[in-house]
């Protein structure tokens, strides 16, 4: 084909017009991700208090678990040990009925539990379709009994005082929604470890930030604390969406509650990178088709201020500009090389590519400052690997988006669930089963 | 300062306090409106600096022409500096929104500047000066004449500084903000991007950025800074690769991937590597440039800025050394002055305006040094010292200056009105089609129409003229000859020596000045390059010589396929005689008269291979025969020619006119009478001849030729001859019923011959002739009548070779008797086109071989004929010798246009 097909002026504008809509879009990515490291105010949002108030909020603790015999335990064993009065917490174990093996390590452990007198854990087991976490957290929700309702997955590790950090911050600061930071740890495991990792660090400890001011939060899936009486006014979570932590974070949004976000390094939810790039692809299509539902209920357009829908809309479609942008990349390589365009859209059409370079940049340094944090420290090969594998990733986080935009218009709403190794609870991650494949109809 | 206000009264405390965070940079700044303001159109002089006229243009190109230059961009600078210039010229409506170009680009320097003041306030003020000290800074920084005269014109250093400045202020953000430090990377890039030169202050920007480190910046800090002005930077880089000029040439990365030639040339790594390498000069050698400066200009201009900030940066430096003193916004503000200085002194090239990256940070080290004195000073006369003090201190300074004297020319002279009456001169006087060499100072405002006047498309820097390939060998061909004016200061002569612009020396040598502006010592001269009298006579001779040299066969002029025409020996008679060569004339006519004239007693028009081979008659060949031969009688009084004139001009009537409609006609030939369609040629049409003839053969109605000449003529431009609407131009032939009178189209062996092309091209050069002979109306207007021509010379640069009778390009490249025709007719009808045509296409395209010149194809005989006969049209040398007239418009037109 020969280059001067495409090189009238026309092409050259589309050009043009694409690479700033792109670079813009990609700058304000970047910003966001740079959110908490703006100042020092910001930095102090992030840090717990240094002293506990007395432990006055009483907690339910969902704990919804679905073909998880191999974590469930040790998971319970640690809600077990939360440094928290135990007449003031009370936990749920939810699992499906049909699911025999979890719901037989789950009652086993209760039983040793309550041997040792520990008697504030319950388990439920729901029969009715769908089979699904919110579903799961609905009946969890039907039988809380306490203040505040919070949420844990079955193989979180949630840290011992966050109960005393959310009781603090709760009754300081009269929250009545605090999201807790959740991180992802085992970054060396996979070639795509550590921008999964990353991914995280930068949305719970500085993009989340950037929500809680402008008051639209997509909360997370777990370690988020809720008053009891404002998730019966939601009527509890939509079970027919496959990201229902985003969803009544909007919908707590635009029934105007604000939401305090709260990421500091010491307390945060440990948990794990998905097994393989399989898996990960499937659950990044499950919450990128959860982002597209919750588009299309349109709860968002119930937001208060123009300001807060259009970062409602910008979120949940991100994963349709993510799609556009690495299909774009190539071609404006090979347009700034082939084609003769007038100089300055050449320049233009280079804006793209200097953002991903700074994207680039803020990851690099981002992978420092979350192994700095944690106490890691990064092999030297490190950076480079991030360096070689952060196009293949955004690769991957493009198939994915454009594997939920065509599940989504065939209407596939089954949830593609994550297998749970516990690969974050060792010290040398390496043994990841691999999952068989593990889908249930839903809605 | 803030401990001086402690002590006041608490009521007006707030009040105070507001002043100084307000009041002061407010008048500061005011004063920088002043003293930056006050006459700076009119001083410094435009043409004082030439980068100043440089960039204007550079600006002017982006907006009008959407390029980074007027000529090749090849990487002298980053070009940013003049974007910036451009969108302020874009904004405010063109470049003579304030009046000249310069105007408007030095409104640009004092918006910047006052945007500088309160900038350099702030700075001072983060630095830790309080703020009596940051009010000196800005005061020196603003009043200073060192600074004011180079902070006027527009110069890409000063766009500079005032991104270093709004980067700095940024970097020392009090609140330590990420997105302020990446702001303040961008906008240093953008520095560097503006002026290079910036980059020396790369070191002391990273110290402060180090400096600005917080705890929550994590590990963002520095990279937060330095990443965001790479990145910035990176553009310009970026930038040449697209162009495929980032590396040398043959070495083009864009070559090696895409098998793109980019052609020999520019590169950014040549450009940057010349500039690193140029000069040398040595750090202590105190003759080098710097030092030269500093004794002759800097120092002298401001004893207090220039010599006191150097010593005060080095006491500041000082006091970093040791323990006690050491304080890091000290360092700082020592750093920011220290490197700029090192820069300069570095030897090599240094021009006297470079000293701009250093004045904001000298004059912050003065603030910072009296701020740490007066910390250290026993607070006997109570804490409103410092205020009461700098006032005084302000005062005294400033009466310094003015008793210095450097202070008032700043105020007082106009040297740029001398550009400024100039620029309106030569709008209003100076034809526009001009090929000017000029300083850079009025480029712009001489391309940009307005201002009294169009746009002078050519005009050139002379700078360009001697070292732009495409300008001096493609516009003027490395020949003087081809410039119509020079636009010079002492400083542009001076230059043509130094930098040997031959092209622009050679002219100057042949030009006489027409008009001077010389104020407060600033000159302006416009020196009119007389063309004429040396460079058409070189073409004229060396045309002919030319022609004899490569033609003449013992008198017959043979082409090169052994051919000779009645046509080439009657115009060889005819150059001869106007070129006063007898001896010519007499081998020319000697074979013409053995060999072809025939027993009618006119010439056989064709001769090949020994023998006569077309025994019929061409008349115009006649005519100039019989024309050239009375001439010539005439001039060398020789009555022998004289009646052999005569007596063809009688065989002329009796043979080649015929009569239609009982009207007498000049015909193709003698073969043409007898035909019951005529053959005309309009380009025989000579009436200059016949008004002679008429004399010597009073019998004939010669007059009456010419009369119905005329009618035939405009009759046959304007006939539709079988196609669609005229474009007005004669015909090649026509055919004329005998019966009737009427005009038809005409056949002959290669068709219809009703197109404009070789033949009837020679029309406007015969009529043109007539009009400069004897002034007659008809041949006025008929020249006026060639709109098309000039129609088409004004969008191609000159008209098709052919073209068919209704105006349509048969053959598209010009062709020399094509050119000479049009010119012909153009010198009556816009005679700026026709210098501008005569120029591009006759001067421009002779080759020249020794003493001789000649025009495209070095065969083609017809070519060098009517070339040779375009150029006396031009300068007037075809006079009438029968009647020892110069012709009525006998100068060169461009000469007495100048004089108007």
């Amino acid at each position: 084909m020969s280059p001067t097909v495409f090189a009238g002026p026309a092409a050259s504008w589309v050009l043009a017009v694409i690479s700033l809509l792109l670079a813009a879009q990609s700058a304000y990515a970047a910003l966001l991700l740079m959110y908490a490291w703006e100042d020092r105010e910001r930095q102090l949002q992030n840090r717990a208090p240094e002293t506990f108030d007395p432990p006055r909020i009483s907690f339910t603790i969902l704990l919804p678990a679905r073909h998880e015999e191999d974590v469930i335990k040790e998971t319970i064993l640690r809600l077990a040990g939360l440094n928290y009065p135990r007449e003031l917490v009370e936990v749920l174990v939810v699992v499906e009925s049909g699911d025999l093996g979890t719901i037989a390590e789950v009652q086993r452990q209760l039983a040793d539990l309550a041997a040792q007198g520990t008697d504030n854990m319950r388990l439920l087991t729901f029969s009715d379709l769908p089979i699904n976490k919110p579903h799961g957290l609905n009946v969890g929700l039907a039988e809380a009994g306490n203040e505040v309702v919070t949420i844990f997955d079955a193989e979180d590790e949630p840290h011992h005082d966050i109960l005393q950090v959310v009781n603090t911050v709760m009754l300081r600061e009269r929250s009545p929604v605090v999201q807790c930071g959740v991180q992802l740890m085992n970054y060396g495991d996979r070639w795509y470890s550590a921008l999964n990792v990353l991914e995280y660090f930068f949305w719970f400890r500085s993009r989340m930030h950037y929500h809680a001011a402008t008051n639209m939060v997509a909360l997370g899936g777990n370690t988020v604390f809720i008053e009891r009486h404002l998730l019966d006014e939601m009527e509890g979570w939509d079970s027919g969406c496959l990201t229902e932590d985003a969803d009544i974070g909007i919908r707590i949004s635009a029934a105007g509650i604000p939401i305090r976000v709260l990421y500091d390094d010491r307390y945060v939810t440990k948990e794990e990178t998905p097994p393989s790039a399989r898996q990960f692809i499937r659950q990044r299509t499950r919450w990128n088709q959860g982002f597209l539902q919750v588009l299309a209920k349109g709860d968002w357009l119930r937001l208060p201020s123009w300001r807060q829908r259009l970062l409602a809309l910008y979120t949940l479609s991100a994963p349709l500009m993510q799609a556009l942008m690495l299909l774009y990349i190539p071609v404006s390589l090979w347009m700034m090389a082939a084609l003769k365009t007038p100089e300055l859209i050449a320049m233009i059409s280079t804006l793209p590519l200097y953002m991903l370079i700074v994207q680039l940049a803020v990851n690099l340094i981002g992978l420092y400052e979350f192994t700095g944090v944690h106490g890691l420290r990064p092999s030297p090969w490190s950076p480079v690997v991030l360096l070689l594998t952060y196009i293949p990733y955004q690769w991957m986080l493009c198939l994915a988006a454009l594997r939920a935009v065509w599940r989504q218009l065939r209407g596939i709403n089954t949830w593609e669930k994550t297998t749970h190794t516990g690969a974050h609870r060792r010290s040398t991650a390496s043994a990841a089963v691999e999952p068989s494949r593990q889908e249930v109809a839903g809605g | 300062m803030a401990r001086a206000l402690v002590s006041l009264p608490s009521a007006s405390r707030e009040l105070r306090l507001r002043l100084a965070v307000v009041g002061e940079p407010a008048l500061v700044t005011l004063a920088t409106l002043l003293a930056h303001g006050l006459n700076m159109f009119q001083y410094p002089a435009l043409n004082r600096f030439d980068d100043e006229g440089t960039y204007l243009s550079q600006a002017w190109a982006v907006i009008r022409e959407h390029r980074l230059a007027p000529y090749a961009y090849f990487y002298d600078h980053a070009p940013a500096g003049w974007i910036f210039l451009a969108v302020w010229m874009a904004i405010t409506g063109g470049p003579h929104a304030f009046g000249l170009a310069a105007d408007s680009g030095r409104t640009f320097m004092l918006l910047l500047y006052l945007a500088m003041t309160p900038l350099l306030y702030q700075l001072a003020r983060k630095l830790g000066c309080p703020s009596w000290a940051a009010a000196v800074a800005t005061l020196l920084f603003s009043v200073s004449p060192l600074a004011v005269y180079y902070e006027r014109p527009v110069l890409l250093d000063n766009i500079m500084i005032f991104w270093t400045l709004v980067s700095l202020d940024l970097l020392l953000d009090d609140w330590g903000r990420l997105s302020r430090l990446a702001l303040s990377g961008c906008c240093f890039g953008l520095a560097v991007l503006s002026k290079e030169s910036a980059a020396f202050l790369l070191p002391a920007m990273i110290f402060l950025a180090v400096q600005q480190r917080q705890q929550h910046h994590g590990r963002f800090a520095i990279a937060a800074w330095l990443l965001p002005m790479l990145l910035v930077v990176s553009l310009y880089p970026t930038f040449a690769l697209l162009r495929g000029e980032l590396l040398p040439a043959g070495q083009s990365l864009r070559f090696f991937i895409f098998n793109v030639d980019t052609g020999p040339g520019l590169s950014l790594v040549d450009a940057l590597r010349w500039e690193a390498t140029r000069g040398g000069g040595g750090f202590f050698n105190l003759g080098n440039q710097f030092w030269s400066l500093v004794r002759t200009d800097w120092l002298v201009k401001d004893p207090v800025l220039f010599g006191g900030g150097a010593l005060a940066t080095l006491v500041n430096l000082g006091l970093c050394v040791w323990p006690k003193t050491r304080d890091r916004a000290t360092l700082g503000a020592a750093l920011l002055s220290l490197l700029p200085l090192l820069y300069l002194a570095r030897g090599g090239v240094v021009f006297d305006f470079y000293v701009l990256i250093a004045i904001p940070f000298l004059s912050l080290n003065i603030a910072k040094l009296l701020s740490t004195i007066a910390a250290h000073m026993p607070r006997t006369a109570g804490s409103s010292l410092p205020a009461g003090m700098t006032a005084a201190g302000c005062c005294l300074l400033i009466a310094g200056y003015w008793r210095g004297g450097s202070m008032q020319p700043l105020y007082a002279l106009h040297p740029a009105k001398a550009s400024r009456d100039a620029v309106e001169w030569i709008k209003q006087h100076v034809p526009a089609q001009s090929l000017i060499v000029s300083d850079s100072d009025i480029w712009t405002d001489l391309h940009e129409p307005g201002l009294g006047g169009p746009s002078f498309a050519n005009d050139h820097s002379h700078w360009k003229v001697g070292a732009d390939p495409a300008i001096r060998d493609g516009v003027f061909h490395d020949d003087w000859r081809t410039v119509d004016y020079l636009i010079l200061s002492p400083q542009t002569k001076q230059d043509l020596n130094d930098a040997h612009i031959t092209v622009a020396q050679d002219a100057f040598q042949n030009a006489h000045m027409v008009q001077q502006w010389s104020v407060d010592g600033s000159d302006v001269e416009l020196w009119k390059v007389d063309k004429p009298s040396v460079s058409d006579a070189h073409i004229l001779d060396g045309s002919a010589a030319y022609i004899y040299m490569h033609f003449d066969r013992d008198g017959a002029l043979t082409t090169t396929e052994g051919s000779v025409t009645s046509e080439s020996q009657s115009l060889a008679l005819l150059r001869a005689v106007w070129q006063n060569d007898p001896q010519t004339f007499d081998s020319v006519w000697g074979w013409t008269s053995s060999h072809l004239l025939n027993d009618e007693g006119l010439l056989s028009w064709l001769w090949r291979n020994g023998a006569v081979a077309d025994r019929h008659t061409a008349s115009d060949a006649d005519v100039d025969t019989a024309l050239a031969l009375l001439m010539a009688s005439k001039r060398w009084n020789r009555p022998e020619l004289q009646a052999a004139g005569t007596s063809m001009v009688h065989a002329i009537w009796d043979k080649d006119v015929v009569t239609a409609a009982g009207k007498p006609y000049i015909s193709g030939g003698d073969w043409a009478p007898a035909d019951a369609v005529a053959g005309i040629n309009p380009s025989y049409f000579a009436p200059y001849a016949y008004r002679v003839f008429q004399q010597v053969d009073p019998g004939h109605a010669w007059n009456a030729l010419i009369d119905d000449g005329y009618r035939l003529l405009f009759d046959a431009s304007s006939a539709n001859l079988g196609g669609g609407q005229s474009a007005g131009l004669p015909p090649n032939w026509i055919g004329l019923e005998r019966s009737s009178g009427r005009l038809v189209p005409y056949r002959n062996e290669q068709g219809d011959a009703s197109s404009y092309g070789y033949d009837a091209s020679r029309t406007y050069w015969r009529v043109a002739l007539d009009w400069r002979w004897s002034a007659d109306g008809r041949a006025q207007s008929y020249l006026q009548q060639a709109g098309f021509l000039r129609d088409e010379t004004q969008r191609d640069g000159a008209p098709a070779a052919v073209y068919t009778h209704t105006g349509q390009p048969v053959e598209k490249a010009p062709s020399v008797v094509g050119d000479a025709g049009a010119m012909a007719a153009l010198l009556t009808l816009d005679t700026n086109l026709a210098n501008a045509l005569y120029a591009s296409q006759l001067v421009a395209t002779a080759n020249h071989g020794g003493s001789t010149v000649y025009w495209g194809d070095p065969n083609d005989l017809y070519a060098q004929e009517w070339g040779w006969a375009a150029t006396p049209l031009y300068s007037g040398v075809t006079s009438d010798q029968w009647n020892g007239r110069r012709s009525q418009e006998g100068s060169n037109p461009t000469n007495s246009s100048a004089r108007s």
